[in-house]
């Protein structure tokens, strides 16, 4: 095959047992590969039912047909599992450089069944992998077992790992790969930890063949030029600033979550805000394999109390620890990041735990003997010293471990979690982007603005702008969006180049440059209706998965305090999100039933079984 | 549809007669100086104006928002207004 490398290694952990799979080649095209060759495994193969801790349970990380070429972007991998922080999948996506070097070892995913009796890791050195015992990495940082593993393998080996969280069950534990990048949200690096699995070692350096080589560099040679040339009358902010400049746009706008939610704007936010980050603490910037744009921060922070060095904080983090919990100290944010880095959890959950414990501890319902500290809004040691606590699960911290929504449940306020499918938001407040509160309540993992992102056109203005604050017509965007953004996951390619270079920039977006990358490098003369017709499939193939694990209506769901409560503050007060009108139209639009559920003809069309 | 309130952080709110301009991320370069300013409102004022005040050239994409909608260039400015210039981005 060309682009796939058309092999799966399957590792059973509970014998050790290594086997490798073809990759059958109507599957490849049928659902591309990353995040579709994962919903493809596992309803084939997992229980929906299933403890997501069970050795039942699977994690497969799979790259796309672009992954690993010099596709721009090609830089990205999937890792899919049953969530057990959501009850639901998992597609948690990640950079760097680990995805590629996993794809030039000659595999196309690597999928992971039972559970090892000792800590393991696995090394697939080109077309050939092991399990070498891990007893003496347990317990260390992302960080140190990355380091470790380089030193006793070798010194190209790229590494993905989880670091104490996952080890202790944080259902929110990511797998960190290159030290700094994530594969964050939805608890995969628990799974790992359940499986008694540290780390995954890749030493990769075969070149991906590619069908029609010469017409490859051509297109990527296109791209690349006018992105160089765009860049320069145009220079993209994401490179200058990093993802945290989007504070100004959200604050603006007035949805720039805070407090909890209760405030769409931060008075404090220009302390925050990328541009302050790239004042005060940035390096350099950093970027994944074969990408043009570089939106990484390498960061250093000097303040006593909070010294540090490494990646980050995203938008995402500078939301949820920053503005959410009233904390305006960027040092702060920024050490908690790095926490989150090495001990392998996601920024975003931890952050919306802590603000949901703040709103808990205001209103009386936690105590100060309960956190064994004060919780104040906006304390800043605080925010640092919860996050150290919930990785080892210390005293109050073994609480916050379990996420918002468990949290609130406890004290019998579930409404005070600021989650979908137990999963927390990413920083657009929904009452002033009433597309992307559709987008939150029926993302396949819960919260996220990375299954299918209409911040683009209700607030960045890619590829324009349309009125944030109107739901008519938004569901059809938004499904639109989701497919389209299920072809770039499964592609391989990072969503913030391929959403301004890879699209027909239209509203209704359809993957136009993405056709003529994976046409040229795998051959499969796909038509434009075919690959757009492939993240419809994907998009489908996830909610059966859902709809088999019991996952109706009542699940794509938004907390009352984004449908009732009007926003009071900021450009977007006044307003609250209209999910009800929205899922119905979106429901038809899909061919679901008015409950949320693919419609047996509509799985047949799409050829899901 | 949506109960308008000002900005808290808006210096020049209580000064009749001006728009409040603020420009961001790789727009700042624009700025005659602070990068949030004041400029004269006259009736018939546009967004364009400001654009051709802070000579942005045409090919310079921009995302402009007057009290917190998206707006297009020829929208007309009344006292007070708070137009907000920043690139468009991909990210989050
Ligand atoms: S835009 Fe940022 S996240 Fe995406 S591939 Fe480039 S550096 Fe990585």
């Amino acid at each position: 095959m060309y682009g796939w490398r058309g092999k799966l290694l399957r590792v059973n952990l509970s014998t050790g047992e290594i086997i490798v799979d073809q990759l059958d080649p109507k599957i490849a095209r049928d659902y591309i590969g990353g995040r579709g060759l994962g919903i493809y495994l596992m309803n084939q193969e997992l229980d929906p039912q299933c403890d997501p801790f069970s050795p039942e349970n699977m994690i497969i990380m799979a790259t796309g047909p672009l992954t690993g070429t010099k596709a721009p972007t090609g830089a990205r991998y999937m890792v899919m599992t049953k969530s057990p922080l959501t009850g639901a999948i998992t597609c948690s996506n990640s950079g760097g450089k680990f995805p590629a070097a996993f794809k030039q070892t000659g595999f196309d995913a690597v999928i992971f069944t039972g559970k090892a009796d000792k800590p393991v890791y696995l090394v697939i050195e080109n077309n050939t992998a092991r399990l070498k015992q891990a007893g003496h990495l347990w317990g260390k940082t992302t960080h140190d077992t990355t380091d470790a593993l380089v030193t006793e393998t070798h010194e190209n080996a790229k590494v993905a790992c989880i670091g104490p969280a996952g080890e202790n069950g944080v259902l929110f534990a990511s797998i960190m790969n290159d030290k700094d990048r994530a594969a964050g949200r939805s608890g995969v690096g628990a799974v790992m930890g359940a499986k008694n699995l540290k780390a995954v070692v890749v030493i990769g350096d075969q070149e991906i063949p590619i069908a029609d080589d010469a017409g490859f560099k051509a297109i990527n040679k296109r791209l690349i030029d006018a992105f160089r040339k765009a860049a320069k009358e145009n220079p993209p902010p994401l490179r200058l600033h990093g993802t945290a400049v989007t504070v100004m746009a959200t604050q603006n706008y007035g949805v720039l979550p805070t407090k909890n939610w209760q405030q769409g704007t931060f008075d404090n936010w220009e302390k925050i805000h990328g541009e302050t980050l790239t004042e005060k603490y940035l390096v350099s910037n950093s970027a994944c394999f074969s990408c043009p744009i570089g939106c990484g921060r390498k960061t250093k922070v000097e303040e006593p109390g909070f010294e540090g060095q490494g990646e980050g904080p995203e938008y995402e983090t500078v939301y949820a620890m920053g503005s959410n919990c009233m904390v305006d100290n960027l040092a702060a944010v920024t050490k908690a990041n790095y926490l989150c880095n090495e001990y392998g959890m996601d920024t975003i959950t931890m952050g919306a735990t802590i603000a949901c414990a703040m709103e808990l501890y205001d209103i009386g319902l936690l105590t100060e003997k309960e956190v064994g500290r004060t919780l104040e809004w906006g304390d800043a040691k605080a925010l640092v010293e919860l996050t150290k606590q919930t990785a080892f699960r210390q005293g109050f911290g073994d609480l916050l471990a379990q996420g918002s929504y468990r949290l609130a449940e406890k004290y019998n306020r579930p409404e005070l979690a600021m989650v979908s499918k137990k999963q927390e938001f990413p920083g657009y407040d929904p009452r002033g982007s009433q597309g992307m509160g559709l987008a939150y309540a029926t993302s396949p993992i819960g919260g996220s603005h990375m299954r299918g992102d209409p911040a683009y056109f209700e607030l960045l203005g890619v590829p324009k702008v349309i009125d944030r604050l109107e739901w008519k017509g938004k569901a059809n965007l938004v499904k639109i969006w989701q497919d389209f953004f299920c072809v770039i996951d499964a592609a391989g390619l990072c969503v913030f180049y391929s959403v301004r270079n890879l699209g027909n920039s239209e509203l209704e977006m359809l993957p136009t440059g993405i056709l003529e990358l994976i046409n040229a490098a795998t051959g499969a003369n796909y038509t434009l209706e075919e690959l757009a017709k492939a993240g419809e499939r994907i998009s489908n193939a996830e909610r059966h998965f859902l709809v088999k694990a019991g996952f109706t209506r009542k699940d794509d769901s938004l907390p009352p305090r984004m449908t009732k409560e009007p926003l009071p503050d900021g450009t977007s007060g006044g307003s609250v999100c209209h999910l009800d009108e929205m899922l119905d139209d979106y429901y038809a639009l899909r061919g679901w039933s008015n409950d949320g559920i693919p419609t047996p003809e509509k799985l047949s069309e799409l050829g899901i079984a | 549809m949506t109960a308008y309130q000002p900005l808290k952080n808006c210096r020049n709110w209580a000064l009749p007669d001006h728009v409040t301009i603020k420009l961001f991320s790789t727009l700042r370069q624009y700025t005659p100086g602070e990068k949030e300013f004041s400029l004269p409102w006259h009736s018939n004022m546009q967004a364009q104006e400001v654009l051709n005040i802070l000579k942005i050239p045409d090919t310079v994409e921009r995302v402009i928002l007057v009290n917190g909608r998206y707006s297009e260039s020829d929208k007309k400015l009344s006292p007070n207004d708070i137009v907000v210039l920043f690139p468009p981005m991909a990210g989050g």
